[in-house]
């Protein structure tokens, strides 16, 4: 890639709000992949809840796409 | 009368195709709602050119776009010491399904904003069809989000992209834009 290294600095403002954002995308990333697996390896919703630290109803209405068909 | 009832109707087909094709860019990209970066991705298709004739003269195209896109994601993550492929360590033997397509067209924040700044800039379109390279005229008033990270990577400036835009708008007038 020639695209010019920029070395961000989390003390400089825009940057450190600009990971935030990256983090975030990428925690919702993570869950996907990682509440499929968990779903593929027949966890229950109960389980993967609990493991998240949200109420089953909450995973459930935001991840039940991720159920194997 | 009847000429501008059919431009307001073309505008309105090319809005919604620029939020239909924004929706499947961001699903391709790792899901979550379409933000203005997904709406630029999504005017560099549209049919009238005028974007990716922007583009061109700046020495862009998607790709690249794309490529900056993920370079200025990797530095922010980079920045407080997390390496970009740690979504690949959850390997789960296939990837998993795509999220579920909204009920109406559900951009995220900087996807909604953008779309206002397009319907607020109608009055300084006054008398044309709503062009690929409007898209990059709103993108260009914005600081702070993803797509103007990925411009600054690129060593585009805001002023850039606004007369590139222009001038692509302007040629397209002369052949009578769709």
């Amino acid at each position: 890639m020639s695209l010019p290294q920029h070395a961000p600095d989390p003390g400089n403002t825009e940057d450190a709000l600009a990971a935030v954002l990256a983090l975030r995308q990428m925690a919702d990333e993570l869950e996907a992949r990682a509440v499929h697996l968990a779903l593929l390896r027949g966890w229950s919703w109960a389980r993967i809840a609990e493991a998240l630290g949200v109420s089953k109803q909450a995973a459930h209405r935001r991840l039940s796409y991720l159920q194997p068909k | 009368m009847f000429q501008m009832f059919m431009r307001k109707l073309q505008d309105v087909r090319t809005l919604s195709g620029l939020c239909t094709v924004a929706e499947e860019a961001a699903r391709r990209l790792g899901g979550g709602a379409p933000g203005s970066e997904h709406f630029i991705l999504a005017a560099l298709e549209l049919p009238d050119g005028t974007a990716a004739r922007a583009f061109a003269e700046l020495g862009l195209d998607a790709a690249r776009f794309r490529e900056a896109l993920s370079a200025q994601r990797s530095d922010a993550l980079a920045s407080v010491g997390i390496s970009a492929s740690a979504t690949q360590a959850v390997q789960s033997g296939s990837a998993p399904p795509a999220g579920p397509r909204p009920a109406l067209y559900e951009a995220g924040p900087s996807g909604q904003s953008l779309v206002q700044r397009l319907a607020d800039a109608r009055s300084t379109r006054a008398g044309r069809s709503l062009l690929g390279a409007d898209v990059l005229l709103a993108a260009a008033q914005e600081n702070h989000t993803p797509a103007s990270r990925a411009f600054r990577t690129l060593g585009i400036r805001s002023e850039q992209l606004v007369v590139a835009a222009n001038r692509s708008i302007a040629s397209a007038g002369g052949r009578g834009a769709a």
